[in-house]
C-alpha cells in the first residue's frame, strides 16, 4: 500500500450481521476506499451489496457486468441505493468470498458524490464466473460521515470482512 | 420465530464496534430494498435474454456464427 492508504477502521464478522455501518467517518483524508470480502448465508449462489450514505438513497449509475464470459451494460437513476456488486452465497463454492474495492473521491466536499466500484466473486469452480463494475454518483452534497452495507437477502456470513481506508493528497 | 436480524456498528471516531439488533423501521427498509433489488434482478435477466433471443435472430438472418460475427467486429 502506499504512504498514502490510512486503514481508519475495520471489522472481521464473528456472527452473521445483516448490515454493518461505519460511522463518524473522519473528515481528515481526500479521498476513501473500502475493501470488503463477502460472502452471504442465504440460499442462492450469489446475492448483491449495496450501501447508502448518511442513511439516504438517492443515486445513479452506469454498470458493466460479467457473467461466465457474457458481457452486459445496464444504467438506472433515481435508484433505491448504491450497488456494490457481486457476493457470493451459501450455495457458492465452500469457504469462498467475494471481493469490492469502492473508491469514493472528495468524500468530505459540498459537491455530490461519484464512485467506483469493483466486485468479483472467488470461484473455484468451472462455471458461474460473475464481475461487476459500476460508475456511481450518490446525489447528496454533505460531506460522507457514515456508510451502510446491506446483503440483498437475509445475512453476511461470518468471516466476511470490511475494511475502510483514508486516501491523503490524492 | 426468527431471531432479530443484527447490525455492527463501527465507530471510526473510536474504534469501537458494537453489535445491535434492527430496528423495527431499519428491518422494513431492508425488506422494500430486498424487493426492489429481486425486481431489478429479474428486470435485468429479462432483458438479457431478450437480447440473446435477439442476437440469435439476426445471425440466423444473417447466416453466420456468433464468432465470425465478433471476427467482423474485431
Amino acid at each position: 500500500m502506499p504512504a498514502t492508504y490510512t486503514l481508519i477502521s475495520s471489522t472481521t464478522l464473528s456472527s452473521a450481521q445483516a448490515t454493518v455501518v461505519f460511522s463518524s467517518i473522519p473528515q481528515t483524508y481526500t479521498d476513501l476506499e473500502f475493501r470488503l470480502s463477502v460472502r452471504g448465508t442465504s440460499s442462492a449462489t450469489i446475492r448483491n451489496t449495496r450501501f447508502t450514505v448518511n442513511g439516504t438513497n438517492t443515486g445513479s449509475y452506469t454498470l458493466l457486468q460479467g457473467t461466465n464470459g457474457t458481457a452486459v451494460s445496464s444504467s438506472g437513476s433515481a435508484q433505491a441505493h448504491i450497488q456494490s456488486g457481486i457476493t457470493s452465497a451459501a450455495t457458492a463454492t465452500a469457504n469462498t468470498f467475494s471481493s469490492h474495492s469502492i473508491y469514493i473521491p472528495n468524500y468530505a466536499g459540498s459537491t455530490t458524490k461519484p464512485m467506483s466500484v469493483y466486485s468479483a466473486m472467488e470461484n473455484n469452480s468451472a462455471t458461474d464466473f460473475y464481475l461487476e463494475t459500476y460508475a456511481s454518483l450518490q446525489n447528496q452534497t454533505t460531506a460522507i460521515t457514515d456508510i451502510t452495507f446491506a446483503i440483498s437477502a437475509n445475512n453476511y456470513a461470518i468471516g466476511s470482512s470490511f475494511y475502510l481506508y483514508g486516501i491523503s493528497n490524492a | 420465530m426468527a431471531d432479530t436480524p443484527t447490525k455492527v456498528i463501527v465507530d471510526c471516531s473510536t474504534g469501537i464496534t458494537e453489535v445491535l439488533p434492527l430496528t423495527a423501521q431499519e428491518i422494513a427498509d431492508m425488506e422494500t430494498a430486498r424487493v426492489a433489488a429481486e425486481a431489478e434482478r429479474v428486470e435485468r435477466e429479462a432483458e438479457q435474454a431478450a437480447n440473446a433471443i435477439l442476437k440469435a435472430e439476426i445471425l440466423d438472418r444473417l447466416g453466420i456464427t456468433e464468432a465470425e460475427a465478433k471476427l467482423l467486429l474485431s
